[in-house]
């Protein structure tokens, strides 16, 4: 006898009830399965890079972000002045590291992969374990692998941290992966720049000290890059409360760093350092002469004003602003 | 707003034109049409989990470079995550609804298990592909949204299959073939990189919305049974 039409109802229930516990159980111990036969392989680099907290993407609600893996472009926030692109130099020279014109071929793709990797990540938003990925992808093998890997860990590691800088774990593994970078034997007069920026940031100046004076000593030519170097050891200096060795720097300023004259692309990183060395009050006294040069005395006063109030400065420094502070004061009456 | 009526000019093309045809006595429950894109739009986000999951757990990662690894990846989140989440999502309303009596004709489940798909590629559309240009909205308008409201279909097809007949098989055939066909429409461009895609996926899309349309059509608006429409004597009255 057919079912009545009440009866196949209900039957059809307990066996959507059915489907749904079949079908979901496979479903999940697939998944299960998936995950344990064919668990995603990461090394210590990509560990490094897990472990961190997302980098928080403000105006985007976090029930958004689930959805971002990897597949949304977006647009990353900018300021001209984090682009220490050290790499920019003007004419191949001969370093005491390895510049560019001294890489094997495969090194030097596999540099290129790398690099491209970095603005993927910067401009279209990837993670940073899928850069990673990427750059193993392709397969090129060579003693050199690792420290490229490293490098470009560094890298991505600089690009997240200037786009959250509160975030300090990020901050100590740059570091970390910056100074394992600079200590291996492929490493250049770049990599011992981004260590030195790294211990900078991270409150480290002796470390960032010795980093940078090797950079600078091993800088191919002179040009942008050299230019930064020079910047951020005058600021190392500073911190050091080395004012005779800063007043000269300061002199030389002009001549060695091309950017001089764009100072809305570096003084956001002056107020970087000054907010991790308060206490080093000639970062203040370097902000006020860049001011100057470029004629915004308004600027300038403040600055050289904080630098006297917040107290700490030698004799020599002290000169110095008073100058500076006269030389403003000649020119407005002019 | 914009962003709004980019993501949803397809949906909302389909679900109106598939009312249009069918209803002519009757109207649809709104209030279980709501219910269906509730649990459609819900769907989303145990998919999106899956993706993830496999992304980070997993070697089978959609933008893996390894082909193989990669078509995993697509068959088991979009494919079979994806198909199962609809499903499941479509027949928990049905499920709820039939504890509380409501007879729903096979019409209106098929249109409700659309609604599902419906809803889930609008939201699709604008969690994960917002902010990209406005053809590539077009483009999805005319193939993944048209798709994954077939694939609706199918399950719609294979739920009143189950009905009918008062057994379980048409549900489970129903989720494999709506998982393999989409599983199909995501990798055919991995086995075939240099054919461009348009040359196949269109086709496969229209294929497919033929046979949705077929189907919509065989349906009837007036069962003999359980709804809450009119008669067949009433209808021929009017």
């Amino acid at each position: 006898m057919a079912d009545s039409p009440n009866t196949r109802h209900w039957r059809v229930l307990i066996y959507i009830v059915l489907f749904l516990f079949f079908a979901g159980i496979s479903l999940l111990s697939t998944l299960y399965l998936a995950k344990t036969f064919y668990p995603r392989e990461y090394d210590p680099l990509e560990m490094a890079l897990q472990s961190m907290p997302a980098t928080p993407q403000p105006g985007k609600p976090w029930w958004k972000r689930v959805f971002d893996f990897d597949r949304v472009p977006t647009d990353s926030r900018g300021r001209q002045g984090k682009n220490d692109n050290g790499a920019q130099v003007d004419r191949v020279g001969t370093g005491h590291g390895a510049p560019a014109s001294n890489l094997s071929e495969e090194q030097l793709a596999l540099r290129e992969i790398g690099e491209a990797q970095v603005i993927l990540r910067s401009q279209s938003g990837i993670s940073e374990t899928e850069a990673l990925r990427r750059m193993r992808k392709s397969g090129i093998q060579g003693p050199f692998k690792s420290f490229e890997e490293e490098r470009l860990v560094s890298r991505l590691l600089l690009v997240k941290y200037l786009d959250d800088q509160s975030n300090h774990q990020v901050l100590t593994k740059l570091k970390e992966s910056a100074e394992r970078a600079a200590k291996d034997p492929h490493a250049s007069f770049e990599e011992a720049y981004y260590a030195g920026i790294a211990c900078l940031l991270a409150g480290e100046n002796d470390k960032a000290f010795g980093y940078l004076n090797t950079a600078i000593d091993t800088w191919p030519s002179r040009g942008r890059g050299y230019g930064n170097v020079f910047l951020f050891l005058m600021v190392s200096h500073a911190i050091r409360g080395e004012s005779d060795t800063v007043i000269q720097m300061l002199g030389e300023l002009k001549a060695t760093y091309p950017d001089w004259l764009y100072v809305e692309t570096y003084m956001p990183d002056m107020d970087d350092l000054e907010a991790v060395y308060p206490e080093a009050t000639m970062i203040p006294m370097i902000k006020g002469f860049m001011y100057t040069i470029v004629l915004n005395f308004g600027e300038a006063e403040k600055a050289h004003h904080r630098a006297l109030e917040a107290g700490g400065l030698d004799g020599s420094a002290r000169d110095f602003i008073r100058e500076q502070l006269d030389a403003i004061r000649r020119e407005r009456d002019r | 707003m914009s962003q709004l009526l980019l993501c949803s000019w397809s949906s909302i093309m389909i679900f109106v034109f598939m009312v249009r045809k069918k209803y002519h006595w009757t109207v649809p429950s709104y209030r279980y049409i709501l219910l269906f894109v509730f649990a459609g739009m819900n769907s989303t986000i145990p998919a999106s989990l899956t993706n993830n999951f496999l992304g980070q757990h997993t070697d089978f990662y959609v933008f893996s470079g390894d082909r193989s690894e990669s078509f995993i990846g697509f068959a088991l989140g979009a494919g079979f995550g994806e198909e199962f989440y609809k499903l499941s999502s479509g027949l928990l309303v049905l499920l709820i609804l039939g504890l509380f009596k409501a007879r729903l004709r096979p019409v209106d489940r098929c249109l409700g298990m659309v609604t599902v798909g419906l809803a889930f590629a609008t939201l699709e559309n604008l969690l994960a592909y917002g902010g990209v240009g406005f053809w590539v909205m077009m483009t999805r308008g005319v193939l993944a949204v048209p798709l994954h409201a077939t694939m609706s279909m199918i399950h719609g097809v294979a739920i009143n299959k189950a009905y009918e007949n008062g057994s379980l098989w048409p549900l489970f055939v129903g989720y494999w073939v709506s998982a393999i066909l989409h599983t199909l429409y995501d990798t055919m461009s991995l086995f075939m990189p240099d054919i461009d895609p348009r040359l196949y996926l269109y086709p496969l899309v229209g294929l497919l919305l033929w046979w949705a349309w077929y189907e919509w059509a065989k349906l009837s608006e007036h069962p003999d049974t359980d709804s809450t429409d009119l008669t067949m004597q009433d209808a021929a009255d009017a």
